[in-house]
């Protein structure tokens, strides 16, 4: 037991899998993720476009932790932006729902980087605190502007229909848009971070003042991955209003922010597979503890804060990488044996 | 006899060893000097000696063990003041409340009237007991942080580079300081330093220090005049 | 006239609730440089514990007290456990979200036990509120800015007259030193934590009848005080008390006077303090400079 302890405590580099074996995953996967909405209860697609929803969050947010070592609890004011950037335009207004994404992203990006230029220029003490201030404030900004907002009485949704030639219904129309998206963003944020910015986040996050003589620039670099994560996360807010067809103020409490921690550190801190399996927690878990108590799924949050920093401060990402790792490296002596 | 006999002494921090089996004594009431470039491996030593990182080997205090026996008792309960390089002095207490932590484990009385007899030693102390050390020059601060250790009543004492960053003639006085409390306290003093020229005045003992290794103890007389070490280190 | 003394007067009574939280964080951030975003949480299921003794036949003069002891025994246990295993291996982030975590538990177990339906808190002073001058005090808020004034004048003692104090203040000015002369740096941890918890209970158990007492009281509470707890630099008690009663006024008169804030909005005012002393003067009014550091 405290060999498996020990071994979940390092940080360790990602899997790298066999080519044919990721490739094959792959295929099946996303086979089964197109297959299965047809055959399941809207219930489970809508559960299932949520998952989506939030790993497009958690994905923001990997870039944000995982490439700059700082943490944001903020990023619910910029989901619930998103949303409301959705539900005026393309509910009050009347506009395309799918115009929304590009404008929230945009909407998203530049006020993430409207606040993130003065915003990180903070210690990473004094950031968690100003985002956690920013998370408390947020049902109260919406409801200041209620005239756009309704505030708490919200508004009611009716859009992201399918097109007739589908023949789908909303609750698969909606699912195949989210996973779509995610999907995009699953690959943006591969190529981000093994691209030149990748390699300046992770210099500045290992080492400031190197990175900096080295000629990157840290407030403009630190700002961008601040505004795409953000960006991000009001993609994920417009998502967020086709699958509910409702937004209120009551819904982006501090418990949507817990959320996206959640979501985080029990996927495993800087792991981009892990932002899925921590997304994946965070929605079906209140489904199998509702039975129990109200306020069970919201005390799991919190004993799953706690119990992965003391237990798997690399979450489950952290865990299959310890388990994994020794695995592929017997396969490859083997292979290298056989030549 | 001696009154620290270290036997073997090996640390370092995380993986890498600093210390390889180091092996000396210090003779009560003498000034021993250990000399060494920077990086040899001195401030490693006196934070060995103090508990304030692990180490293996033994080392004793007048027959008690202060190496290798957990962190659960401080050095200063054990008699050693340790002088930390940078002096280490509270900034944000006044010169008093510095002292009067240094003896935080002596009764009340007692004291009182070793402040009084430190603001006599250092009077520049003593004027300025009701400020923040924070406010203090260089010099001064280390010498609260001296008569600070010793106020605790140490047997021994360690001091780590105590000339860093101070002017040629404050060191000077610092140092003659240093000779007057090992005549008056009759204290013995454990000193660790680059400036060869002035610490071999002071010191009876001497020992060099280089990558982590000790070499043979010498009276600090027979050193100054070791052409080798005037090469090195009085820059003759 | 009346009115604008009758908003500094009110400015004034909240203030001193959020000086108190503030004084918390303070006395947390002091020794473990961590800003520990449960202790307004802590502060509210302590208010729980004392109607709950009260509830099941305390009078409120034991209640009180016997959840101000079993809040000092939770939090000196809450860095035992859960802050100290992550400080000595200096995972900030760690720690961050174990706050965090802590604080979402606490909130659920409050809201398991006790439900969302606001519990009636006895006030500890009853009868007619008083009259200065033009404005009104009630009794209950006379008792709360005294067990303020209480609670500051202890602290002061404590930091200023006594060995212990001593010791406490020197290990968080500088640990290394203060190990190397022997302090007993662990218990002084421990310790603050426990007075931490100790001055939140008490004062939410006093503000728990006009502040409605269910889960989450006192997160509005929360936002404030790390507002004062910055205005007033993380590292400085006096800091945290000025800064309270300053952001208490300004939030005030903010809220009744500044066309467009309005009640809901007076959280944003919090937020603009927070910010701009963060990046204007992040070591605050009385802070040490070295928060800047962290």
């Amino acid at each position: 037991m405290n060999r498996i302890l020990r071994a979940v405590h390092k940080p360790r580099p990602s899997l790298e899998l066999p080519a044919w074996l990721s490739l094959t995953t792959g295929v099946i996967v996303l086979g089964c993720l197109l297959y299965a909405p047809l055959i399941s209860a809207p219930y489970a697609n809508t559960q299932r476009a949520l998952v989506c929803v939030y790993a497009v969050v958690g994905l923001g947010l990997h870039l944000l932790t995982g490439m700059t070592g700082q943490i944001s609890l903020g990023h619910g004011f910029f989901f619930a932006l998103g949303a409301y950037v959705s539900a005026v335009l393309a509910g009050t207004a009347g506009w395309p729902y799918l115009l929304a994404i590009p404008v929230a992203a945009a909407v998203g990006w530049g006020v993430g980087f409207v606040f993130g230029l003065p915003a990180l220029r903070l210690s990473p003490l004094s950031l968690s605190v100003v985002t956690l201030a920013l998370a408390l404030i947020t049902p109260s900004l919406i409801k200041r502007f209620d005239d756009v907002t309704h505030g708490a009485r919200g508004i009611a949704l009716d859009i992201a229909a399918p097109p007739a030639w589908t023949g789908l219904d909303r609750d698969q129309w909606v699912f195949y848009i989210c996973l779509a998206v995610t999907t995009l963003t699953g690959v943006m944020c591969r190529l981000l971070s093994r691209g030149r910015t990748g390699r300046a986040m992770r210099g500045l996050r290992d080492n400031e003042a190197v990175a900096t003589t080295m000629g990157i620039r840290p407030s403009t670099t630190k700002s961008f991955v601040f505004a795409t994560s953000t960006a991000l996360a009001a993609v994920a807010g417009v998502l967020y209003t086709y699958v509910t067809q409702f937004v209120a103020a009551d819904a982006f409490h501090l418990t949507l922010a817990i959320a996206f921690l959640t979501m985080v550190v029990v996927g495993g801190l800087g792991s981009l597979p892990g932002v899925i399996l921590g997304a994946i927690f965070v929605v079906y878990m209140p489904s199998w503890t509702a039975e129990i108590n109200e306020s069970a799924s919201g005390l799991m949050y919190g004993v799953a804060l706690v119990a992965f920093m003391f237990l798997m401060p690399y979450g489950v990402a952290g865990l299959l990488r310890a388990v994994g790792g020794p695995l592929l490296q017997r396969r490859e002596q083997r292979a290298g044996q056989q030549e | 006899m001696s009154l620290l006999t270290v036997e073997n002494l090996c640390a370092g921090y995380g993986g890498l060893r600093v210390l390889f089996d180091v092996s000396f004594g210090v003779e009560e009431g003498n000034i021993t000097v250990i000399l060494g470039a920077n990086g040899a491996g001195k401030s490693t030593l006196l934070r060995a000696l103090s508990g304030m990182i692990p180490a293996t080997g033994t080392a004793t205090l007048e027959g008690r063990r202060v190496v290798g026996r957990g962190r659960h008792r401080s050095a200063a309960r054990l008699g050693i003041g340790h002088v930390p390089e940078g002096r280490g002095t509270f900034g944000s207490l006044t010169v008093e409340e510095n002292l009067r932590a240094g003896g935080y484990h002596r009764p009340r009385s007692e004291v009182e009237s070793s402040l009084e007899g430190w603001y006599e030693f250092f009077p520049r102390l003593g004027e300025r007991r009701r400020q923040l050390a924070s406010g203090l020059s260089g010099g001064e601060q280390q010498m609260l942080a001296i008569a600070r250790a010793l106020m605790g009543k140490p047997r021994l004492l360690l001091l780590d580079e105590p000339s860093l960053g101070l002017s040629p003639k404050l060191t000077g006085t610092l140092f003659t300081s240093l000779r007057a409390i090992k005549e008056r306290l009759d204290m013995t003093i454990l000193l660790v330093e680059q400036n060869a020229h002035l610490s071999l005045e002071i010191a009876d003992d001497a020992l060099v220090m280089s990558a982590g290794r000790l070499g043979p103890k010498q009276s600090a007389a027979e050193l100054r005049q070791d052409q080798q070490i005037q090469r090195a280190y009085l820059g003759a | 006239m009346t009115v604008l003394l009758q908003q500094i007067l009110d400015g004034l009574t909240a203030g001193v609730l959020y000086a108190a939280i503030a004084l918390s964080l303070v006395l947390v951030y002091r020794t473990s440089k961590l800003v520990n975003f449960a202790q307004g949480e802590l502060a509210t299921f302590g208010a729980f514990l004392t109607w709950q003794f009260h509830d099941w036949g305390l009078p409120l003069s034991v209640a009180l007290p016997a959840s101000v002891a079993v809040s000092f025994v939770a939090g000196a246990l809450m860095e035992r456990t859960l802050i100290r295993p992550l400080l000595e291996s200096s995972n900030h982030l760690g720690l961050f979200i174990v706050c965090l975590g802590v604080l979402v538990t606490l909130l659920q177990v409050e809201a398991w036990i006790w439900g969302y339906q606001v519990k009636e808190m006895p006030n500890v002073a009853e009868g007619p509120p008083i009259a200065l001058g033009p404005t009104m005090i009630s009794r209950q808020n006379v008792v709360i800015i005294a067990a303020c004034v209480l609670i500051a004048v202890a602290l002061w003692f404590l930091f200023q007259r006594t060995r212990f104090g001593l010791a406490m203040r020197a290990a968080s000015d500088n640990t290394p030193s203060a190990n190397l002369l022997g302090l007993p740096v662990t218990a002084t941890l421990t310790f603050s934590w426990g007075i931490a918890a100790v001055i939140g209970t008490l004062m939410a158990s006093l503000v728990a009848p006009n502040q409605f007492l269910q889960p989450g009281m006192l997160l509005p509470v929360l936002l404030y005080s790390v507002a004062a707890a910055t205005l007033g630099g993380l590292d400085s008690p006096v800091g945290a008390i000025v800064g309270g009663l300053v952001v208490g006024v300004v939030e005030n008169l903010a809220g009744t006077y500044v066309p467009g804030i309005g009640q809901d909005f007076k959280q944003a005012v919090a937020f603009a303090i927070i910010m701009i002393v963060l990046l204007a003067r992040p070591q605050g009014l009385f802070g040490s400079r070295t928060v800047v550091r962290v």
